[in-house]
């Protein structure tokens, strides 16, 4: 691993910022991978296409997380030493907690439903609306950008990791209620 | 035409020489090689003008084997010494086989375990062996068509090919002496042969259903950059398939079934392929077969009947396009373009159905045989060098998640599916005995979450792990996925620094010990010699690396020091002067010394070309006009 290259934002040549020109960040990929990817190097010698391929797959790792909104702020608050704590802490914002409880039972409904796929894609509009607006919590707390609105930032950024687990979940249910045939490398 | 560059053997190769490079389509049914000559994609004929070679082998007890037209004419009289549709077998296990088996009407040997091996009139034979001897006669066919030896091949595989599958083919490919630039998806080439980036910006669809293999891909294409955004689809799934669905349908009707041997089989099988091919055009096509007992069986298969045979493996197909399409978190109504690959095609049922999912009419105005040969043909030639500025670039993903065995027979994912490739994520472990050395780590392809529902990959043993008490050691295990979607494992112990050595026991593959005697076999039975052909290959690579430092030392001698300079220039003087010679050992460890000497400066001109990208970026977006 290049160890000064492991900030991505680094690696774009980006400030480390949560509102990010989109655009902009497809196209410096795109370029970074015009130069490092291993196509680029198949006339090297063995040293040279393996460091290639290291270098690619970081332009890739970088780009994974900086073009997802919750991976970028997760990053941003690990750079200002600010541990998000998912999966160790649990929430006592009861609201919150039968929100959780609520798209969960409706999954199970629609396990049963006469319409799954109805229901699941209501589970999921109701998903992406509680994703979008936490998104647009999390933009303003970053850019506050002081101890206690970082802290705010990481709770809204556990909040997302439970719905993302929920959203999964909800592929998952989706996937086995419109593939009939079971899934392995083959048939 | 340009004037001839007479180039002193050993000297590093004229700027512009243009590098012989194909593309090859193995394909289940048949093959295609193909080349640029000209600016122009073609694909080649043999000497009787066709381009199709029938992917069909068949073996004697006292000749070398026959592969192509002769070899599927004789299909018939000689079944278990023809192997045909050995693509299918490629990667694949004998349980594998078995599960397919009935379509298979081959001699299996060995053992349980293991990568499925044929037994044939001249001994046994592994899928590998098989592909090895198609390549080899598309090799020769280009090599004479092309006037000289290649520098590199582009094969195409399915892209939901799983790791097993990509090592066999590249292995095939080593035995009939090919060296593989790179191992590309067939639906990303065909997106590349119809140059879907030009002026055709957005969100495209490939449908390639070939003979045994089934591939969607969604792509989403950006000036020249072909980025792949989900794939799916069934490496056991093709036009092989709709033959044996309407053979079963005859044996049935005429009543032969319970009769029927290998032979009758395989004379139904290719009367359905015959009905199939004639259905894409006519409505209805007359069947006649000679019975056992004298008399003649005749009836007609109508298109709406062989509609219907066909129609649960289109559904299929369909499944596996929604599934990529979730994937790929577009809508049917986004996709700009259906493009249709692979001669299962032409069935117009299939044409249908993808219509009706898409909203529109697919695309294929080229020849959907071909075009896949066509794309990798195009790579190759920019990968060899040939295009320098070309601004072409294929991202493709991994297809099947892969997974390591955890406690219960559990699979944990390491790199979950349609991930964009190269990729390496690491995972920690920890030893749980006081001085454990080793430890095993199974990995697994496939997307479901018992280790028994997943693809054994293969087995790794990490040892030389250093002695410490239980639970003290922290090994990181990097696993590494290259552009041509094959696995890489490495391990280091965090504490101490100390890189574990890993050792492959690949489920399905084969080891490179078998390897190299499958390639001294094969080199007997040719009276090929052995040294002749180290010799070839290291020539070939030696002119490689000279030739691209030669353009790294013209473009960017300033980032190298006069006394480094001085080092390589010694190291290339040095490898030159041996490449003149007959000693392939000399050859080789010149070319190593050469490659080491020059490490750090290729390290620094690649960091150069980013640092470029990161600070440049503003000012040349309105230099180059974009």
């Amino acid at each position: 691993m290049d160890g000064v290259m492991d900030n991505p934002f680094e690696r774009f040549g980006i400030a480390p910022i949560f509102d990010i020109d989109e655009p902009h960040l497809a196209e410096t990929f795109r370029r970074l991978q015009r130069v490092v990817h291993p196509d680029r190097h198949a006339g090297g010698s063995e040293q040279e296409r393996q460091r290639s391929v290291e270098q690619a797959a970081a332009v890739n790792e970088a780009f994974r997380t900086l073009r997802d909104p919750v991976r970028r702020a997760r990053c941003l608050l690990a750079l200002r030493g600010v541990d998000t704590q998912e999966g160790v802490r649990t929430f006592r914002d009861p609201v919150f907690l039968m929100d959780q409880m609520e798209l969960r039972a409706r999954l199970e409904e629609a396990r049963e439903a006469p319409d799954p796929l109805g229901l699941l894609s209501e589970v999921k509009e109701v998903l992406q609306k509680r994703r979008v607006a936490l998104i647009g919590e999390v933009s303003g707390f970053l850019r506050q950008d002081t101890p206690e609105s970082l802290g705010q930032a990481a709770e809204r950024v556990r909040r997302l990791g439970f719905f993302e687990r929920i959203a999964e979940e909800a592929n998952l249910l989706e996937e086995r209620l419109t593939d009939c045939l079971p899934r392995g490398g083959m048939d | 035409m340009a004037l001839l560059q007479i180039v002193e053997p050993g000297q590093t190769t004229a700027p512009h020489q243009h590098r012989l490079a194909v593309g090859i389509d193995l394909g289940t049914t048949n093959s295609l090689v193909a080349t640029v000559r000209s600016g122009v994609a073609e694909t080649l004929p043999d000497a009787t003008g066709s381009h199709l070679l029938p992917s069909v082998v068949r073996y004697f007890a006292d000749q070398a084997p026959i592969v192509g037209q002769e070899a599927r004419d004789h299909a018939g009289e000689d079944p278990l010494n023809t192997i045909a549709s050995i693509k299918r077998l490629m990667g694949r296990g004998r349980c594998d086989v078995r599960r397919t088996g009935n379509h298979l009407p081959y001699a299996f040997a060995g053992c349980e375990e293991g990568m499925a091996i044929l037994k044939t009139a001249a001994g046994e034979v592994s899928p590998v062996e098989v592909s090895a001897e198609v390549l080899k006669v598309l090799k020769e066919r280009a090599e004479s068509a092309l006037g000289g030896e290649l520098v590199g091949v582009v094969i195409t595989v399915p892209a939901y090919f799983d790791d097993a599958q990509r090592q066999a083919t590249k292995d095939a490919a080593y035995l009939a002496g090919l060296k593989v630039l790179r191992l590309l998806n067939e639906p990303t080439a065909a997106a590349v042969a119809y140059g879907l980036d030009r002026g055709s910006e957005g969100i495209h669809a490939i449908y390639d259903l070939g003979g045994g293999t089934f591939d969607i891909s969604i792509l989403h294409l950006h000036q020249g950059v072909f980025e792949v955004m989900s794939t799916g689809g069934d490496s056991a799934l093709g036009g092989d398939d709709m033959d044996h669905a309407v053979a079963e349908w005859i044996l049935a009707e005429s009543g032969i079934a319970p009769s029927a041997d290998q032979q009758r089989v395989r004379q139904v099988i290719e009367m359905a392929r015959i009905a199939k091919e004639r259905l894409t055009v006519d409505e209805a096509v007359p069947l006649r077969l000679d019975l056992p007992d004298g008399t003649v069986w005749t009836e007609t298969l109508h298109r709406s009947t062989f509609d219907a045979l066909i129609d649960p493996l289109i559904a299929r197909t369909l499944h596996a396009c929604q599934r990529a399409l979730r994937d790929a978190d577009v809508t049917a109504s986004e996709v700009k373009n259906v493009v249709l690959v692979g001669g299962a095609t032409r069935v117009p049922r299939v044409r249908k159905k993808v219509a009706d999912l898409f909203g529109h009419e697919p695309i294929s105005d080229l020849d959907p045989d071909r075009v896949v040969a066509l794309g990798a043909a195009i790579q190759a030639n920019i990968l060899v060098g040939n295009k320098p500025d070309d601004e072409m670039l294929l991202l493709d993903v991994i297809p099947l998640s892969l997974g390591i065995e955890t406690m219960g027979g559990l699979v944990e994912k390491v790199i979950p599916r349609n991930t964009t490739i190269p990729v390496a994520r690491s995972q920690d472990f920890t030893t749980f005995k006081d001085g454990q050395s080793a430890m095993v780590i199974r990995v697994l392809q496939g997307e479901r979450e018992l280790v028994r529902d997943c693809r054994s990959l293969a087995r790794f043993e990490l040892r030389g792990i250093p002695p410490l008490v239980a639970g003290a050691a922290r090994i990181r295990v990097t696993f590494q996925v290259d552009a041509d979607g094959l696995l890489n494992v490495s391990a280091q112990e965090l504490s101490t620094g100390i890189r574990s050595s890993v050792q492959v026991k690949p489920s399905y593959g084969l080891t490179e010990a078998e390897i190299e005697r499958m390639l001294r076999d094969s080199m007997d039975h040719a009276r090929e010699d052995v040294d002749a052909r180290n010799l070839r290959e290291q020539q070939v690579d030696a002119d490689r690396v000279l030739d691209s430092l030669a353009h790294a030392l013209v473009a960017d001698a300033a980032l190298l020091s006069q006394s480094e300079r001085v080092v390589i220039d010694e190291a290339v003087a040095e490898l030159a002067s041996v490449r003149r010679g007959t000693d392939h050992r000399a050859i080789h460890a010149a070319r190593e010394h050469l490659e080491r000497v020059s490490q750090a400066f290729a390290a620094r001109r690649m960091n150069r070309s980013i640092q470029q990208v990161l600070t440049g970026h503003r000012l040349t977006e309105f230099s180059e006009g974009q």
